[in-house]
């Protein structure tokens, strides 16, 4: 199959350039949005060089098939990243395997992930995605995050969802 | 192009999963619990393609069919993904805490967070998921992994974030 065999060999180039990239930039600098175009650049890296190898074979034969598995590779990996970098519910279990009996109090939790700090931290990403501004003190949401939070209320309705979050 | 056809019809009949997930969770009545509904809404999905695939394209199990599935596992994680952030999103949470009050400053998010729960809430509502699927045992004083599987990915946790130097995260 070499349509999945395309797709894997794109991915592993991807997670290379990801994990380059990653290791040398700053965390403010980095996103799904950037992810996104090194996946993109690197499929198109790799399927440009088969091209270059099979010519037309390649596009008939292959192309779709090896587009298809790497969509499934790419948004698993988003998921999984989008866990790794959002998720409480891994970082509560990242901080308790990091410690010695595998436990600790909802004191000790509370102290090394302070609620105060993560919100903080969530309005300051809100802030620079120009969904809210800060002004005279007390935060105000901007059209897009208006429009999001619309669109969003009214998914809640139509899923019949009381309690988010 | 090979496969072609299948990709595609695959792609299209993704917005099935919207529909069927929407019909199974009003056909729950006066229950809200959308997770079941979604899973069987992708079995539906899933098996409305195989119909398809098998009446239209073709009858053999073929690259074009493997093509298709990994199109619609892809198209399954995309809709589970926005799902969760429709209903679990925690800085979406804030935008319309915000949105519904008009104003609120940095202690108002806190203790307002989710119509007046408080931002402690969420907490307990995680470390209860986490209890739900067997990973932790809590009571009023404690939290412990439970098991080795938690442990486990703890550990990978921690050592991708330092990998990809990503942060603490959350």
């Amino acid at each position: 199959m070499p349509g999945l065999w395309i797709s894997i060999v794109s991915f592993l180039t991807f997670l290379l350039v990801h994990w380059i990239v990653w290791r040398s930039t700053e965390p403010q600098s980095r996103g799904v949005n950037l992810i996104f175009i090194i996946g993109c650049t690197s499929f198109a890296l790799v399927n440009g060089l088969v091209w270059w190898q099979w010519g037309q074979e390649f596009a008939l034969n292959f192309g779709g098939i090896a587009a298809a598995f790497y969509l499934l590779w790419m948004v698993g990996y988003i998921h999984w990243y989008a866990g790794m970098d959002r998720s409480l519910s891994v970082r509560i279990l990242g901080e308790l395997s990091g410690t010695k009996q595998n436990s600790m109090t909802h004191r000790e939790l509370a102290e090394v992930y302070p609620t105060r700090e993560m919100v903080h931290h969530r309005i300051r990403l809100l802030e620079e995605k120009k969904w809210i501004e800060s002004r005279e003190n007390a935060y105000h949401c901007l059209d897009t995050g208006k429009k999001m939070a619309k669109v969003t209320m009214f998914f809640h309705k139509v899923f019949k969802l009381k309690v988010t979050g | 192009m090979i496969g072609l056809e299948a990709l595609a019809s695959a792609l299209i009949m993704a917005a099935l999963i919207l529909v069927f997930h929407v019909i199974l969770v009003h056909l729950q009545g006066t229950k809200s619990w959308p997770v079941p509904p979604m899973i069987l809404a992708f079995l539906c999905y899933g098996g409305s393609w195989a119909l398809y695939y098998f009446i239209n394209i073709s009858t053999a199990l073929s690259i074009e069919l493997a093509g298709g599935c990994a199109i619609i596992v892809a198209s399954c994680l995309i809709y589970m993904e926005i799902f969760s952030m429709i209903c679990r999103g925690f800085s979406l949470r804030i935008v319309i805490d915000i949105l519904k009050k008009g104003q609120l400053d940095l202690d108002e998010v806190l203790t307002g967070y989710a119509d007046g729960k408080g931002v402690d809430w969420i907490i307990e509502k995680r470390l209860q998921g986490l209890h739900d699927i067997g990973f932790i045992e809590m009571d009023q004083e404690k939290i412990t992994l439970k098991s080795k599987t938690a442990l486990f990915l703890g550990h990978i946790f921690v050592q991708y974030k330092k990998l990809f130097k990503i942060g603490l995260g959350g």
